[in-house]
């Protein structure tokens, strides 16, 4: 009969093996009776634990913690998801006055992207891009001056607690589930549309970032939004409307000065290539993080 | 959502104050030690790495702090040490039934170990740590965590063996 270890024992009382392997533990413990009481150890010390010390998770929290949070949180301080090109990543804290401020300008939003100028070999992408963006009009600035909540878009677009844009609602749901740059079907109110996540890369502050496109009868998105926390933050979104559009067979175009204003966008973001299907399916298992080495 | 980081620290109080429960055995000890994480993860909250998981690292601030606060009163004389068990070979035979096991029992058992044991088991078996996220929070490889993990239930288990004995011969004592 093979020799069962006390970790054997011991996963297998914590339901933690593999089937094939707790099929073979329970047979040996069905031959010897001393494995029955060996085991009764890591029954009586996992799952019977538990319940002595459960209730203490459905009690208010007491009134002395939440204060204590409070009296030493940073003052209203914003913790931003930040990461360096050298792939540690570091925290970036912003004081109460950028928490009320409504107006980020692309700068803002590519240092926070890039990591800031201290990226060495970026300056002039970050030049050309602020140009085009300026040149595009940076509707950014119109989406987050808004007061906190839904902004324009339905509910495709939200701001955080930073008043900081982010995508909302099937646009969201859209970055966070799908794939393989495929088109995805859908309603907004009575026009039918399309969301397609472009491509995905990783931005030279280690973050994911995507390209997206909202297509629909009468307007045209194009953006890039990147991974912040939990929310995929807009940092880029080119609106394109009516005959601007140049509506041809009902889902029209995205105009190409829109198009190349993104495209440059990207390219001044991107550490590395495009990422591929693959790639894609590994970041969102990993809530689209980048796994850390 | 990018929560500000106060409703963060209080979304995990409650996990929070049950490991430390665990780990003191008492509610106001063990808040009084939630409260002291409070205040050194927010004062150092720069340290904490945006993208890694803010309750790890806060139960990471709280087991140091149990580990200075044992060996403190492990060096003023107040901790019982392990070597006060029985062990199991010493023992009557008699398994734990877990119908015998009230709180104290468990917790005083549990104070029996060094806490290093102590916090393993409180990861593993009261928060619901799987094997590899402990290795991963105690920065040991899984085959570690589990040989650890197997020998501190053991040895709480006799610990917890002692008790209730202890407990049963007291209650003959008085009478009952």
């Amino acid at each position: 009969m093979p020799r069962v270890s006390d970790e054997q024992l011991m996963a297998f009382a914590d339901g933690m093996l593999e089937p094939a392997e707790a099929a073979r533990v329970e047979a040996a413990i069905a031959a010897d009776p001393t494995l029955e009481r060996r085991l009764h150890v890591f029954r009586l010390t996992g799952d019977g634990l538990k319940p002595f010390y459960d209730g203490i998770l459905d009690e208010p929290v007491p009134q002395r913690l939440i204060d204590a949070v409070h009296r030493h949180a940073p003052a209203a301080r914003e913790v931003l998801g930040r990461g360096t090109p050298g792939g540690g990543a570091v925290g970036l804290l912003h004081s109460a006055d950028d928490r009320r401020r409504t107006s980020w300008t692309p700068l803002d939003i590519l240092e926070w992207l890039t990591g800031g100028p201290r990226v060495a070999g970026a300056g002039l992408a970050f030049a050309s891009a602020i140009a085009i963006a300026a040149a595009g009009g940076w509707l950014a600035h119109d989406l987050i001056s808004r007061p906190n909540g839904i902004a324009e878009g339905g509910a495709r677009f939200a701001v955080n607690s930073a008043g900081q844009p982010i995508a909302a609602g099937d646009l969201a749901e859209v970055l966070e589930t799908e794939t393989g740059g495929a088109r995805v079907a859908v309603s907004d109110g009575e026009d039918a549309g399309a969301i397609t996540p472009v491509l995905t890369f990783i931005s030279r502050a280690g973050a994911v970032c995507r390209q997206f496109t909202i297509s629909a009868p009468h307007v045209v998105e194009d953006g890039v939004a990147c991974r912040d926390g939990a929310d995929w933050r807009i940092v880029a979104r080119i609106e394109t409307t009516g005959a601007k559009a140049g509506a041809g067979d009902g889902a029209i175009a995205p105009a190409a000065g829109a198009e190349s204003t993104v495209e440059a966008y990207v390219s001044a973001l991107i550490a590395g290539d495009v990422l591929g299907a693959d790639e894609e399916k590994v970041l969102r298992g990993n809530g689209w993080r980048v796994p850390s080495h | 959502m990018t929560k500000d980081i106060s409703e963060q620290v209080i979304s995990h109080l409650p996990r929070l104050r049950r490991f430390a429960y665990a780990l003191t055995g008492d509610r106001d000890r063990g808040d009084d030690l939630v409260q002291d994480t409070i205040v050194r993860a927010l004062s150092r909250i720069e340290q904490w790495q945006p993208g890694t998981r803010l309750d790890s690292w806060m139960f990471k601030i709280a087991q140091n702090l149990w580990y200075d606060q044992t060996r403190a009163r492990r060096v003023r004389g107040e901790v019982a040490n392990i070597d006060d068990v029985p062990d199991l070979a010493s023992s009557d035979g008699r398994e734990v039934v877990e119908s015998r096991m009230t709180f104290e029992i468990v917790s005083r058992s549990l104070a029996r170990l060094p806490e290093a044991q102590q916090v393993l088991v409180s990861l593993v078996c009261i928060d619901g740590l799987s094997y590899k996220e402990a290795a991963s929070q105690l920065g040991v490889p899984i085959g570690t965590v589990m040989s650890r993990l197997a020998r501190a239930r053991q040895a709480l288990y006799q610990a917890i063996e002692g008790e209730s004995r202890a407990g049963s011969s007291l209650k003959t004592a008085k009478g009952e």
